[in-house]
């Protein structure tokens, strides 16, 4: 609570920054925090990464075990993707609520996976309607500066880019997980009239809008989110999409190297 | 002064020669460490202090604080204090503290009302910790930081020495901060 | 129960080459987190342990303050990762109860009666689990909560001993835990001694237990030196300088680091809770 009303008395403060197109940290309107990824942090899990961006951190877990198919896609595997927000990252997550934001956020994240194919899930078949991959994809928040979409974009990325299947369970050989495509999000925020990519805790607080956009390597927009009381315009829709795909190449650069 | 880094548990002195002050205690003779932090030997007073690297925010007289109006009474406003000036830390203890009418502004105050109203966020300064927690805002870089008109609850402005809703065309008074229009948190 | 696998061999070494009484590798850093208070992460054999500690804040809900004292509150939580069979997110009927005495080991060490009112909150993740992780946070959360500047009168210290393949063991791996036949997690406070955590499950002598407890004991003081090290390199600067703490250590970042350990079994991770998980997706 303290963070909010903190905010309430910034606003002023970072929306005549904003005005000036200028950001409370200094940063250039399009500029990242500092993105830092460690791939391959847990061992007990089939992949993994832990990113830093900024003073945001985020820890993604794959793991991968057999279950059974749904009944409408017998040959398919099982993305499952869950967040936790937990009480270690912030003063301001508790027990409890606010349940939907995890929701959310998984949501968002999931989709940007799934609506690429970014894992072939006919793949993970391995008997047609008795048994297939469940893919799990976990994120867990550490500290939260901002940002999430993001931070748990790339570390998905990350993690399922160096996950290994453990077809050793399946008395086959143990490989690694085929990518077919790399999708990463890029979250901007509307402050006034200003637009910001990556935006901090602090100006995510005072934001009016914020979109996510998720864009593939081609370039093409494969999953996006509108958020918050505010709105865009069209012409403004545009612009960030056009500047998530900049700035989505550099980090894409990073993440899957 | 020798800086010294001591642990919890790490002995600092011994009671024959010292008292344990602020972040030691005193068990079988031996005065310990409680906190990580500097030993601080006071030769002349005989107290023995750890000056803690990292200390929760215990509010002290003197402390300027952040908070929200809660209630506002015939002589006394309650205020909920959220933040204490130049830390991030939540405060630890007590966050309700009272607003006397008397030490709201320099000047004499008629009625409370007209220099606060509920919600009304504000920087005070502590003036008693104990047996409760008392605020004073009469100084100019103190008092109202943010205020919302009681009737159509839009943020009001800064017009001379009034603060104004622009949407009901309206004056309305505060014992606002000097810096009510562009607060330096 | 005699164990098919051989857990020691002629020499009494054990599957992962250390001594009966030989601990695993331990390594803690302080103040590895921006918005905690204090913070710790420890590595100990196969585990990754994140500590976190806010407060004293005021405690919520109200009706749980303690007008006279502050309240310990630890949740100890495994990430779904942790495990090599997917843990389901959320507290289950083990991490409450470890949470419990958790809070009740490090309570004791804390000069509650300075807070009223307030609940100094511990958080223990473990991020990858191999056996003894309630030890491993425990020891690390007490490095938190010092970090924290939490009035203390000492740290607590935490290693568990136990028996498998009919011989006494100090700090059980994790074959030795699913396999053996006894394990005695025990935290203490060093500098008097006293025991603030015991539990117990298997099957020991009288002697056996005054053998383990005693052995248990013996590691918890070489693993407080770790402790205090750990505190020591976070604060070293400060004293060199004076003035606030160094910011948290930008962590060493290595691409595809490989992971340290192979597989590693869960923990006695109990059956899922028949609970709804709460954020898990599936479209």
């Amino acid at each position: 609570m303290a963070v909010k009303v903190v905010s309430e008395l910034t606003r002023n403060h970072i929306h005549r920054l904003a005005a000036d197109g200028k950001r409370v940290d200094g940063r250039g309107p399009d500029e990242y925090r500092p993105l830092k990824i460690e791939k391959g942090f847990v061992g007990s899990a089939e992949g993994s990464a832990r990113v830093h961006l900024g003073k945001t951190e985020v820890l993604v877990g794959i793991k991968m075990d057999f279950g059974e198919p749904y009944a409408d896609s017998p040959n398919k595997g099982v993305l499952i993707t869950a967040a936790e927000l937990i009480p270690m990252a912030s003063p301001d997550f508790e027990a409890g609520p606010p349940r939907e934001k995890a929701i959310e956020l998984a949501r968002v994240v999931d989709r940007g996976i799934r609506q690429t194919k970014t894992v072939d899930l006919e793949k993970l078949c391995i008997e047609p309607g008795e048994k297939v991959w469940l893919l799990f994809m976990d994120m867990h928040i550490l500290d939260y500066d901002g940002n999430l979409f993001d931070a748990c974009s790339y570390g998905v990325l990350g993690g399922l880019s160096n996950t290994i299947v453990p077809a050793s369970r399946l008395e086959a050989e143990d490989y690694p997980l085929e990518i077919q495509h790399q999708p990463l999000s890029v979250t901007a925020a509307k402050i006034g009239n200003a637009i910001f990519l990556d935006p901090s805790l602090q100006e995510e607080q005072v934001a009016d809008a914020r979109l996510t956009v998720a864009t593939d390597e081609n370039g093409d927009v494969r999953a996006m989110q509108k958020g918050l009381n505010g709105s865009f315009t069209f012409d403004e829709i545009k612009e960030i999409v056009d500047r998530a795909r900049k700035a989505g190449g550099e980090l894409r650069k990073q993440i899957v190297g | 002064m020798t800086k010294k880094l001591v642990l919890p548990g790490e002995l600092v002195a011994v009671s024959e020669e010292f008292m344990a002050g602020e972040g030691t205690y005193d068990q079988d003779g031996k005065i310990y460490s409680s906190y990580v932090g500097e030993v601080d030997l006071d030769a002349q007073q005989k107290i023995a202090r750890v000056k803690a690297f990292n200390p929760p925010i215990q509010l002290k007289v003197g402390d300027v604080v952040y908070g929200t109006v809660r209630d506002v009474k015939e002589t006394m406003a309650m205020i909920t204090l959220f933040q204490a000036e130049g830390t991030d830390r939540q405060i630890s203890g007590e966050t309700e503290a009272s607003l006397h009418i008397s030490k709201i502004s320099s000047g004499y105050t008629e009625s409370i009302r007209n220099e606060l109203r509920k919600t009304d966020i504000l920087r005070g300064i502590i003036i008693q910790v104990k047996p409760s927690l008392q605020l004073a805002t009469d100084r100019d870089n103190l008092g109202v930081l943010k205020a919302l008109c009681t009737r159509c609850r839009s943020p009001l402005v800064q017009k001379g020495r009034d603060l104004y809703c622009e949407i009901c065309k309206r004056n309305e008074s505060r014992k606002a901060a000097s810096d009510y229009s562009d607060p330096s948190v | 129960m005699e164990p098919e696998v051989r857990l020691l061999d002629e020499n009494k070494r054990r599957l992962d080459g250390r001594a009966v009484d030989e601990l695993r590798p331990i390594k803690i850093e302080a103040g590895v987190l921006n918005r905690a208070d204090g913070s710790a992460y420890l590595e100990w054999g196969g585990n990754k342990v994140l500590a976190a500690v806010y407060g004293p804040r005021e405690a919520h809900p109200r009706h749980r303050q303690d007008p006279a004292r502050a309240l310990v509150q630890c949740r100890y939580n495994m990430a779904a990762f942790s495990v090599s069979d997917r843990k389901r997110p959320g507290p289950d009927r083990r991490s409450v109860e470890i949470s419990k005495v958790v809070s009740e080991a490090l309570g004791h060490v804390v000069f509650k009666e300075q807070f009223p009112r307030t609940s100094v909150d511990v958080f223990i993740e473990v991020l990858q689990a191999e056996a003894g992780t309630r030890c491993a946070g425990l020891t690390a959360a007490a490095v938190a909560m010092a970090d924290a500047g939490i009035p203390m009168r000492d740290l607590v210290v935490s290693c568990a001993a136990g028996k498998a393949d009919g011989t006494l063991l100090l700090d059980l791996g994790k074959e030795e835990d699913n396999l053996g036949e006894a394990d005695l997690p025990v935290a203490i406070v060093p500098r008097t001694g006293e025991i603030v955590l015991l539990q117990m499950d298997g099957h020991l002598t009288p002697e056996e237990l005054e053998t383990s407890l005693k052995s248990a004991i013996d590691a918890c003081h070489k693993i407080y030196e770790i402790q205090k090290d750990a505190l020591r390199r976070r604060y070293a600067v400060t004293t060199e300088h004076g003035g606030a703490p160094p910011p948290p250590k930008e962590p060493e970042t290595e691409a595809d680091t490989p992971p340290t350990t192979e597989e590693p079994k869960p923990e006695e991770v109990e059956a899922p809770e028949p609970v709804v998980p709460e954020t898990q997706e599936g479209e």
